[in-house]
């Protein structure tokens, strides 16, 4: 079966999820050798990207569609660590750091990943200071965001932790055309698996947000209807 | 792996470029920063123990963890210019080197080096707290006091008595594990009477690493139940 079909590479000079990401310092001359050396491929949904463990010899960068990155515990399983989007670059802490990757990638959503190679990567990161201050501003970031959610984590209720999720999809993949829907598909065990519960309990609070009428549920999307009491719900500050 | 052709710089050599760095010494329970004060400086633990603890968002704090000599603090605040987003409190006398923010800006901003430094410990924390949130989000609280205190042995060790050098306050345990003092105090006497441990005059003495490891379902015994 072949999952990974080769596909016309994107090239990076005209690429708009380059535009918002790391790589928006290249120059003109930078991204032409970045699209050279680089290779595209199509990973279908639920298709893995990288393993736990594994050794990186380069990143990836998405190019289209959504990822998410997760740890397996002894039991099988999964905590979703962090997602990820368009523009959004994968692998490259194990890739800075030399260590191996401390999390597995896989596709949420039929997408197209771009990987550049530790040379590269590295040659670029030495000839632009830009760069290399935008992955210190990211990984600042991450770093505060990872913060925040083990925070969340360890003290807060798996309720108000789900209300949270749902606040995050929204702000993080956006809206449907009609304003609510939030613009990603996830399995509830995915969803699960991000709040950090068991896959039955996260069922059960939807569909009690269902009832109160803080959501909608269509298929496995999501619908916010009345956003305030989601907030309230979440116990957040906004 | 190390990278490619990038000469491989220490923190002595960051600290080395700042013409402006202190020696400071606290004292236990002092504050080094607080969280949502502007980030005017980065500390290097040059000697002592000091806890990385976050208030905001919820009715309890957490310790994020507990840094040593040679972590660099407030980095990230400082590099993408935000407030703190964690407190720093030593937990003993703590001797650390200040660097104004504007000064550690301007030395890492031109040499790739020191970047690539200033990335790896980036790298290496968020790794950490990641690893955590996993477990975090798959173990019961019981299941996680266990396994702090089996890495508050593997880290700190253990001293003759067989209790744990490092001694923590019992609110320090609780923030580190992640829940209220009195869930804390009854696992404890579980774990007491179940004779996995027991407390001696403040001090944490372990009778069982193995069953303490059994406990926070490490892969010792083939997986305990969730």
């Amino acid at each position: 079966l072949a999952l990974k079909a080769k596909i016309e590479a994107p090239s990076c000079q005209s690429c708009v999820a380059r535009l918002n990401n790391v790589f928006c310092t290249l120059t003109d001359d930078q991204a032409h050798d970045m699209s050279i050396d680089k290779s595209s491929s199509f990973y279908k949904k639920g298709q893995l990207i990288f393993f736990e463990g594994n050794r990186p010899s380069g990143l990836y960068c998405i190019n289209k569609g959504k990822v998410k990155v997760y740890q397996i515990g002894t039991q099988g399983k999964e905590q979703i660590v962090r997602l990820a989007k368009e523009g959004d670059i994968l692998g490259y802490r194990a890739l800075i750091s030399g260590e191996t990757y401390n999390a597995s990638a896989t596709a949420i959503e039929d997408s197209i990943l771009c990987y550049i190679s530790r040379r590269t990567f590295f040659d670029l990161l030495q000839e632009n200071s830009e760069l290399s201050s935008r992955v210190m501003q990211i990984l600042s970031h991450d770093l505060k965001s990872a913060e925040t959610r083990i925070t969340a984590l360890a003290q807060k209720p798996v309720r108000e932790r789900l209300a949270e999720t749902i606040l995050t999809l929204k702000e993080f993949y956006g809206v449907e055309q009609d304003g609510v829907t939030i613009n990603a598909t996830l399995t509830r065990e995915d969803i699960a698996n991000i709040v950090g519960t068991a896959t039955e309990t996260a069922i059960r609070l939807l569909s009690e947000f269902k009832n109160e009428r803080l959501i909608d549920l269509v298929g496995k999307k999501i619908k916010i209807v009345n956003r305030d009491k989601l907030v309230k719900a979440a116990n957040v500050y906004d | 792996m190390p990278p490619l052709e990038i000469a491989d710089v220490t923190q002595k050599d960051l600290l080395k470029r700042s013409a402006q760095k202190k020696l400071l010494t606290f004292k236990k329970n002092d504050h080094l920063f607080r969280e949502n004060e502007e980030a005017a400086q980065v500390f290097f633990i040059k000697t002592g123990k000091v806890k990385i603890i976050k208030h905001e968002g919820t009715e309890q704090s957490i310790i994020l963890n507990i840094a040593a000599s040679g972590e660099i603090l407030g980095i990230h605040a400082v590099v993408n210019n935000h407030p703190y987003s964690n407190s720093a409190i030593a937990l003993s006398k703590t001797t650390a080197y200040s660097i104004p923010a504007d000064e550690f800006r301007w030395i890492v901003k031109n040499e790739i080096g020191l970047q690539l430094l200033v990335m790896k410990h980036l790298c290496a924390k968020i790794d950490l707290l990641e690893s955590r949130m996993a477990k975090t989000g798959r173990k019961r609280t019981s299941q996680r006091l266990a396994e702090t205190l089996v890495s508050l042995v593997k880290e700190h060790g253990l001293d003759s008595e067989n209790c744990i050098k490092l001694s923590l306050e019992p609110a320090d345990l609780a923030e580190l594990v992640g829940t209220s003092k009195e869930y804390l105090y009854k696992k404890l006497h579980e774990f007491y009477t179940d004779g996995l441990l027991s407390i001696d005059s403040g001090k944490l003495k372990i009778l069982s690493l193995e069953r303490l490891e059994k406990a926070a379902g490490l892969p010792v015994s083939g997986g305990a139940a969730i």
